[in-house]
Parts: C-alpha cells; sequence; structure tokens
C-alpha cells in the first residue's frame, strides 16, 4: 500500500507535469508520445512505470481477506505474485529513463544495488529451499518413510521434509508428533517455520493457526491443510507421504517415555 | 531454540524487538542518506525563473512571426545591449500563442504575462485579460543579421520549459513533455552546448524564415542531433534556418 501511494504520487506528479494541459488527453499522451518499442535507448520508459503502477494498485486494492476469499487463495496469490513483474518494469522505468538523462554512477549503483539485493535474496534463498527438496527417501513397503530423528525436532516446533513432491511439517509437540502440509492456506506461508501456539500450528506469516491432529483451523475459521499418518521408530519419525484430505483427524504418534527424554 | 513472534502476541521476544528496533533505525537512516545523495548527485542545471501565478502588465510590439513575440524598448541608453527586449509569447499550458496574437501583428500593444527566463532568453506566459492595442503606434522592425551557414550538434527543446519552466528540460525523461509542448505550438528551440565559443539558443525556422513544421521534428525532440543551416539574430534572438530533412539524429 505504502509502495503504491509513493508510486501513485510519483505518477499523477509526472503526468500533470508532463502530459498535462497540452493538446491531447493526458493518458492517450503517456502512451504515444514516445512509441520508439524496437529501439532500447529510446524505449518509452513512462508505460513500464505506467505497467508496475497499475499492478502496485491492483495488490493494494486487494490487500485484505474480503478480497483473499472472493478471489481464492490461488487466484489472489498469482496476482499478488505480479510484484516480481512490477520490479522488473520499475527497473526498466529506471534504467531506460532517469539513467539515460542522468550521468552520475551514483543511480546507477544505487538501481544496480536494489536489483542485486532483490535477486541475490531470491537465489539464496531457492539454494536454501532446494537442500529440503533434493533430499532422497526410500519408502519401505507399507509407504512409510523414515524422515527425521525425533530429536532433530524442537519441542513445539516442525522439521520439513518433501516427499513425493509435497512439502510435509512433522511437528513435535506434548509428547506427541503430528504431520500436516506445510503450505498455509492463506497465503501459501510455510507453515513448518512456525510454532505451536496454544496447541495450534501458527504460521509465521500471519498467525493462522491450526490443530496438528486434523490440520483444521480453530472455529469459527474454516482454513483445512492435508494430514499426514506418522510413526515413531527406534527414535526416528515416519511419515506415509499419502496426504489425507484436508481436515481429516489423525491420531498424532505418542512419544515414547524413554524416547522423550532424548 | 529460535525467537517467534506473531503481531497478535502481546509482546515481541527481546531478540527480535532489538533486531526490529534497530532495522528499522537503520533504514530511516539509509532514506534519508538515500535522499540526500539522490538531491546532491543529480545534474545541476542554468539559474531559471517561472514566476507562476504572478503576472505583470508589458506594453510592446507584437511580431507575430515566425512565432509570437513582444518587442519592448529597453529603457534608458543600453549601451552594448540592444536596444529592445524580446519576448517570446506562449500561451497557458502546452499551448502557443498564434492564436491570440494573430491579429496584432506588427501593433503596439497592452497585454498581461507571466514571465519567464533562464539567462539572456525570456519569454511570457498569456495570462488572463485581452491583449489591448495601445493608442501610441510604435510599431518596431527589427532586421535580421546573417551570421553564416553552420553546421551545429545540439537538442531540439521546447522552448517555454528550456526557458525556464522546467529544470532539467533536457533528455530522455523531459522528451515526452516536450513532444506535448510543441505538438501545443509551443516554439522549437534548438539547443546547443557552444556557438561562437558559448552555450546558444536557436529558434527553428524553415529556409523562409517562418515557422517549422512540426512533422520536421517532433520524433526527433530530446535526443542528440546534427543540424545544417543558416544562423541569423535578431536582437537578442538566434534563429535557424533550416530546410525539414536537415535534422540528423546521432546515434
Amino acid at each position: 500500500m505504502a509502495t503504491f501511494l509513493l508510486g501513485a504520487i510519483h505518477g499523477v506528479f509526472g503526468i500533470v507535469q508532463f502530459h498535462s494541459f497540452g493538446d491531447k488527453d493526458p493518458l492517450v499522451s503517456l502512451l504515444t508520445s514516445n512509441r520508439n518499442f524496437g529501439s532500447l535507448a529510446d524505449f518509452p520508459f513512462q508505460q513500464l512505470g505506467l505497467v508496475a503502477l497499475v499492478i502496485l494498485f491492483l495488490m493494494a486494492v486487494t490487500s485484505h481477506d474480503f478480497w483473499l476469499r472472493n478471489l481464492t487463495p490461488p487466484v489472489w496469490k498469482k496476482l499478488h505474485m505480479l510484484v516480481y513483474v512490477a520490479y522488473a518494469a520499475l527497473i526498466g522505468h529506471i534504467t531506460l529513463g532517469l539513467l539515460q538523462s542522468e550521468t552520475s554512477p551514483w543511480l546507477a549503483a544505487g538501481t544496480g544495488a536494489s536489483l542485486l539485493t532483490v535477486v541475490g535474496l531470491h537465489l539464496l534463498a531457492a539454494r536454501q529451499e532446494s537442500r529440503v527438496d533434493a533430499r532422497k527417501f526410500q519408502p519401505l513397503p507399507d509407504g512409510f518413510v523414515d524422515a527425521c530423528a525425533l530429536h532433530s525436532i524442537p519441542e513445539k516446533c516442525a522439521a520439513v521434509v518433501s516427499l513425493s513432491g509435497e512439502r510435509i511439517a512433522i511437528f513435535k509437540f506434548d509428547g506427541k508428533v503430528s504431520a500436516i502440509s506445510n503450505v498455509c492456506r492463506h497465503q501459501n506461508g510455510p507453515l513448518g517455520e512456525g510454532r505451536i501456539i496454544d496447541g495450534c500450528v501458527t504460521c509465521p506469516w500471519h498467525g493462522y493457526q491450526y490443530l496438528p491432529e486434523n490440520g483444521a483451523s480453530p472455529p469459527p475459521f474454516t482454513e483445512k491443510v492435508s494430514t499426514f499418518q506418522t510413526q515413531i521408530r527406534d527414535g526416528r519419525v515416519w511419515v506415509n507421504p499419502a496426504p489425507h484430505p484436508p481436515g481429516t483427524r489423525l491420531e498424532p504418534s505418542r512419544i515414547p517415555a524413554g524416547e522423550a527424554a532424548q | 531454540m529460535k525467537e517467534f513472534y506473531i503481531g497478535y502476541l502481546p509482546g515481541a521476544p527481546a531478540g527480535i524487538a532489538t533486531r526490529i528496533r534497530w532495522t528499522v533505525l537503520a533504514l530511516l537512516a539509509a532514506t534519508a542518506a538515500s535522499a540526500l545523495l539522490f538531491a546532491e548527485v543529480q545534474r545541476t542545471f542554468a539559474p531559471s525563473a517561472f514566476d507562476f501565478g504572478k503576472s505583470r502588465t508589458f506594453r510592446g510590439t507584437i511580431e507575430a512571426h515566425p512565432y509570437p513575440v513582444l518587442v519592448v524598448p529597453r529603457p534608458g541608453n543600453p549601451g552594448n545591449q540592444a536596444r529592445y527586449s524580446r519576448y517570446l509569447l506562449v500561451g497557458g499550458g502546452k499551448h502557443g500563442a498564434e492564436e491570440q496574437v494573430a491579429n496584432y501583428d506588427g501593433k503596439s500593444v497592452r497585454l498581461e504575462g507571466t514571465l519567464i527566463y533562464r539567462g539572456g532568453q525570456t519569454m511570457l506566459e498569456l495570462v488572463r485579460g485581452p491583449i489591448s492595442p495601445t493608442e501610441v503606434a510604435t510599431a518596431l522592425t527589427q532586421p535580421r543579421e546573417d551570421l553564416g551557414q553552420f553546421e551545429l550538434v545540439g537538442e531540439i527543446a521546447d522552448s517555454k520549459c528550456n526557458f525556464g519552466v522546467m529544470n532539467p528540460a533536457s533528455g530522455k525523461v523531459h522528451r515526452d513533455c516536450a513532444v506535448r509542448c510543441l505538438s501545443g505550438g509551443i516554439p522549437p528551440a534548438f539547443v546547443v552546448a557552444e556557438f561562437r565559443g558559448a552555450p546558444a539558443v536557436f529558434l527553428l525556422t524553415d529556409a523562409n524564415g517562418t515557422a517549422l513544421s512540426k512533422e520536421a521534428f517532433l520524433e526527433k525532440v530530446a535526443q542528440p542531433v546534427r543540424i545544417k543551416g543558416r544562423a541569423e539574430k535578431a536582437g537578442d534572438s538566434l534563429f535557424f534556418e533550416i530546410t525539414p530533412t536537415a535534422i540528423t539524429p546521432l546515434p
């Protein structure tokens, strides 16, 4: 919202200064004054700024749970992932606009630093996440796979494993273990990076909560995620990667007394 | 165990609270530093003025062609300076003043305008009220001095922004504004870094000395161009007479 408002101030100011009080409608002028789409140096950078502003506008006006519910989370999420298109358009707006007129290396350096930061953080996150996905598991005939050591999961926290293409969060709490989908129904937040608070798995992004034994949000909330069967064998947690329908209650695995102390 | 905090919990753990506090302070400092740096490293521009909202009454003689000008006798003894000040006339916003002055070519008038100037370039934006012919007919004719043929490199800009309304009034960022102004009838200026040892601003005309067709230059605005033409001078104003095909964009 704040980014949109800043962009809107800049955009309105630019349209009033550069395109208004002339012989054409300001928006027509904005879209037609420069049509050198075939030239990189002359590329119409203002249209790129408009693209970014329109996306930021759509994101700003739908930044409310009313729109999340009515658009459905997948559509809402796709719409908000357009922030990457907006960022690319913004970088184009700056490099093909301001940096073509201003010669200070500081401006180019600042733009480059922003781009490096965003790309670098995403590459780092991708490398970190790919480690989770790269781990291979050998299922037993009963379908269970050896997911992790019991003691590797801190109390009221989770270990995340990627099984059969789906990320599963295995929570340890109150002498029990439960596994649910790692993907929050709100905005795809990583539930496995959350905590058990008041007996509920709590998403680290916006605090949406799910009961670990059935993956359902406590009433009156209605969000549900898939659940997975778990077992504890010789100090290790085994998980069956076949998902149970969202909200299906599965009895948590009880940690044997001897292993709970480890 | 790593600290965990969600906004609806009563208080943030000490580590997260400290980190957020320092992060906010660092971001505020970075924002202020970026703003100062951004202001500091931008191109400088020659001092200019646009007395927006302040109009004055001027008396002089209208010269309607090639572009509207109010010629005003300079008071006292001008010495080595030209005997007349030349105020290029434009309309409000991004509009020329051809229509407003069409009936007053060569006539002495009183008009109200807002002053725009940068360096030796002066302009009036015509504002409210009619142009009134004055009783005293002091029609002036300013002969043009032929300065010869030249091939100059510079940038085509709209004279209104270039004379002081915009800073800067050149380059790609300003291009769309320049296109809109020129399309609306603001006289086209040819800004060169050096002419006879100093920066100069010409008004572009066709080879007959009349207003240049917009089609000749609208696609070549606000970019480096080379133009061959004949330079002329009238009072403090410079003109560059060209053929429409004489404008060559530079890579």
